[in-house]
């Protein structure tokens, strides 16, 4: 592909740099940007300023030691990042997770969902220019975040999810906490319904922009909210369900028109129904082991193995080849969602206003850790 | 009036904003009120050298390479039953160093020690201002603060 | 005496009450900046500034400190000229609308009988040190702050003009006081209900407040025009828009809300700047509360909002103001 920076430009273009620190990139991400005016001509993505080679480190790291390195790839929803992984190990050494586990693996991965997503109504209302949304949204994150860190003791990266099942038991006063929780936070939800619905220019701002029609995002290899927002009802977790979620009831949130502003429903959606989700669980959470008995040091046997999961950006799968001999993975591959889904972003998002490239850049809510990783 | 008009209507936007304005502010003021931390955070780690038997496990264990323990080893002489004296080796820990800045308190050294000589406390306020500072040898790493018991029950087993 | 001679008493009245008016505008800045980022901190559930004195009313003059000290980088292809006088124009032009504003019967610099008519002459200079300090940066987002700025004025300037006409046809006159003197018994937002709201949003997007903030559109252009200013050429600009704000709400309180009048009531003369530094400020807070509120809108709708729809309605205003006084 030509670097933007190389084509000649016209009588009226210039090239703008949305440059590497900026405030509404969420990272470290360059957008080259050939404009005539305010009109977008040509995006370029440069990446690679957060690449820290953790498919190479996991060669000289031993399984377990690799697994706190994977939560730091989208840092911002930790917990999904781990799943994958421990899937892929006990596929391969076909281990057999017990189901209080499983009941606990599917509470945290929604309830971290739930605390990607809020994270991403805060930094769009920012990036559109309304600072409240942002103390609001991280308000309410900051209470699932304390959740999180009462079971596993770190607030943004949590390491528990283990081969085998999780790293330690729900801790005492847990499960009427975390109900106390979900209780009160659709109170504070139907503030941001008010908020955002009922505002004139919130609502212009993003309806018609990066319009995508579902035959174009399939052929791009994006998944996740964006896919769902244009029509097509792919979500992992009833598709190629892994883990309990066969037994769990739960709607997949699809919308139809495909812009910045279905993008947004399709994340509110399904906040509610990660309450839903997490409420059933604990429901019917049953006592039993929380880890299956694993060797100390884990060495599977040589094979090769991709495991798939939907985590709230997307799908998350890891591609694992062991060699049977050594403790270190033979190799690694991430296949992360915001990647795939920044690759496409030029298609819909050229041909508009500055403004509206940034919106559409808030829209799709990818993690620079996850892109670069 | 303004209760009754948010349930006519959709409470716009500013009428959102303007409730906000008299609750309590969300925000603790740092240095004077702390939040309450649960009893597995892991903050700094806590040395216990009396059950520590420099198996060196925690060393081999961290993915940063941040532990390094100097051992050194000594004879005794002990009595078999049958009466023999046998010379034995023990081993002693000379030094116990963790590089706190490289550190990335994931809490595998924790999990992987036999004999529960590490554990993580609730401490998390030790900036410096000086990297060579960070290296907590025995005497700084917090003991008597208890790290967890339920720590050594939730350990996975060989 | 010196004094007696009429052209050195009215030279003396007017140097004092010039002094007298630049210190307090710049008092009510100070305090407004203050104001400001408490009552958003309040909107968005946290503190504000508490730390450097009692409920951190010391701050303005710790941010002056923090100014001052600050090193002065000019990039190294700006045109230093241009540069360098931008932000010195911007704070001379945005003082001198408050020469003919009223704070009280009697408090006023320059009591002009085209009072009105000067001011709304005076603010459409405001657009000139943004251009300045747009194009004198080098810099391709400065620029692209300065022409949103061009387009924004000029989209608004008309709409607030003919958004007035409607009151200097209720009063009679283009003289401040007189109007102020006309609203004795009724104000005027309820006899131009129309008047007022187009003459609102056109005072919002005059002064580049939220949701109109696009010449600094922090989120997508770093800071727009200032953001290659540091120091105290900074502090000019931030001062700049803040006398803005005051005037405009000033005048918003002049034209729709009677000045310092009370219905029914006559004031002594330290009541009535009382009253009106008092509606100012109500004025100012709910401005800054839609800042708290709403988000910023693109400069392709701002420009169909300011031709296509505040203009026919202040028309349309005009046109209902004038079949009713000829009845």
């Amino acid at each position: 592909m030509v670097q933007i920076s190389e084509i000649p430009t016209g009588p009226n273009e210039m090239i703008l740099n949305l440059g590497p620190q900026h405030p509404s990139t969420h990272g470290v991400c360059r957008l080259v940007l050939r404009t005539d005016g305010e009109k977008v001509l040509n995006i370029e993505p440069v990446i690679g300023y957060l690449h820290r080679g953790i498919e190479k480190l996991a060669e000289n790291r031993t399984y377990i030691q690799f697994l706190p390195l994977t939560d730091r790839l989208d840092y911002v929803a930790a917990m999904g990042n781990n799943m994958p992984y421990a899937m892929a190990i006990e596929d391969l050494m076909e281990i057999e997770v017990p189901e209080r586990a499983e009941y606990i693996r599917v509470i945290m991965l929604e309830l971290q969902r739930l605390a990607s997503h809020l994270l991403f109504v805060a930094t769009f209302g920012a990036d559109l220019g309304a600072w409240t949304v942002l103390m609001y949204g991280f308000r309410e994150r900051e209470r699932i975040l304390d959740l999180l860190e009462m079971v596993s003791g770190g607030r943004l990266l949590y390491s528990y999810i283990y081969p085998g099942g999780v790293r330690y038991d729900l801790p005492e006063g847990f499960v009427e906490k975390c109900r106390k929780t979900l209780k009160e936070l659709p109170k504070y939800f139907e503030d941001y319904n008010d908020y955002f619905y009922s505002n004139e220019i919130f609502l212009k701002r993003c309806e018609g922009v990066g319009v995508l029609k579902a035959e174009d995002a399939i052929n791009l290899g994006i998944t996740g909210p964006i896919l769902r927002a244009c029509g097509a009802p792919h979500d992992l977790r009833k598709d190629d369900p892994y883990s309990i979620y066969d037994q769990l009831d739960f709607k997949v949130i699809t919308e139809k028109e495909g812009d910045t502003l279905a993008r947004f429903n399709v994340r509110m959606g399904e906040i509610y129904e990660s309450i839903n989700i997490v409420n059933q669980a604990l429901d019917s959470l049953p006592e039993g082991d929380f880890r299956a008995k694993v060797p100390k040091v884990l060495k599977p046997p040589p094979g090769a193995v991709y495991s798939r999961t939907e985590a709230p950006r997307g799908e998350l799968s890891i591609y694992l080849l062991s060699d049977g001999e050594s403790k270190n993975p033979y190799r690694l591959k991430i296949r992360s969602p915001s990647f795939c889904n920044l690759s496409a972003f030029p298609f819909f998002a050229e041909g508009d206003i500055l403004a509206n490239v940034v919106a559409n850049f808030a829209g799709i809510d990818i993690v620079l850790g996850d892109v670069d990783r | 009036m303004v209760l009754k008009l948010s349930k006519i209507v959709h409470t716009p936007p500013m009428l959102v904003t303007l409730k906000h304005i008299f609750k309590k502010a969300f925000t603790v003021q740092y240095p004077e009120e702390r939040l309450e931390i649960p009893e597995r955070f892991r903050g700094l780690h806590a040395y216990y050298a009396d059950k520590c038997i420099a198996c060196m496990m925690c060393e081999k264990a961290c993915p940063n390479k941040c532990i390094q323990l100097e051992i050194s080893t000594y004879e005794i002489e002990i009595e078999t039953p049958d009466g023999e004296k046998k010379k034995k080796q023990k081993k002693k820990v000379d030094e116990f160093n963790i590089y706190l800045g490289r550190c990335m308190f994931c809490g595998l050294c924790v999990d992987n020690c036999p004999k529960g000589a590490l554990g993580m406390t609730t401490e998390y306020e030790f900036s410096d201002n000086d990297r060579k500072s960070l290296v907590y040898g025995i005497d700084r790493l917090a003991s008597k603060e208890m790290a967890k018991e339920e720590e050594k029950e939730n350990e996975p087993e060989p | 005496m010196i004094l007696d001679n009429p052209l050195v008493l009215a030279l003396v009245k007017g140097i004092v009450g010039v002094i007298i008016l630049i210190s307090f505008i710049s008092l009510n800045v100070l305090f407004l900046t203050w104001y400001e980022r408490k009552v958003i901190a309040r909107i968005q559930v946290r503190y504000g500034p508490n730390r450097a004195g009692k409920f951190g009313l010391l701050q303005p003059l710790a941010d002056t400190a923090k100014l001052l000290a600050k090193e002065d980088i000019v990039p190294e292809k700006a045109d230093r000229a241009v540069f360098t006088f931008a932000p010195a124009t911007a704070f001379a032009v945005a003082l001198l609308p408050t020469m003919a504003i009223p704070f009280a019967s009697g408090l006023i610099v320059s009591d002009l009988n085209i009072g009105i008519l000067y001011i709304i002459a005076v603010s459409s200079l405001a657009t000139i040190p943004v251009i300045m300090g747009g194009w004198g940066s080098n810099n391709k987002y400065t620029l692209l702050g300065g022409m949103r700025t061009i387009a924004q004025s000029i989209s608004y300037e008309i709409p607030f003009v003919l958004s007035i006409i409607g009151v200097v046809a209720l009063a009679g006159s283009l003289s401040m006081v007189q109007i102020i003197n006309a609203q004795t018994n009724i104000w005027y937002v309820f006899l131009q209900p129309l008047g007022f709201v187009v003459f609102f949003i056109a005072m919002i997007a005059e002064t580049s407040r939220i949701p109109f903030d696009l010449p600094e559109s922090e989120s997508e252009l770093v800071a727009g025009f200032h953001t290659e200013y540091s120091g105290m050429k900074f502090a000019m600009f931030l001062f700049a828009e803040y006398i803005h704000m005051v005037v405009a709400s000033a005048l918003l309180v002049i034209l729709f809300f009677g000045g310092w009048n009370i219905p029914f009531i006559t004031l002594p003369v330290i009541a009535q700047a009382v009253v009106f530094i008092g509606k100012m400020y109500v004025v100012m807070t709910v401005m800054i509360w839609i800042r708290g509120t709403l988000p910023r809108i693109t400069i392709v709708q701002m420009t169909s909002i300011g031709w296509k729809v505040l203009i026919p309605l202040a028309l349309l205003n005009i046109m209902i103001t004038g079949i009713f006084m000829s009845l």
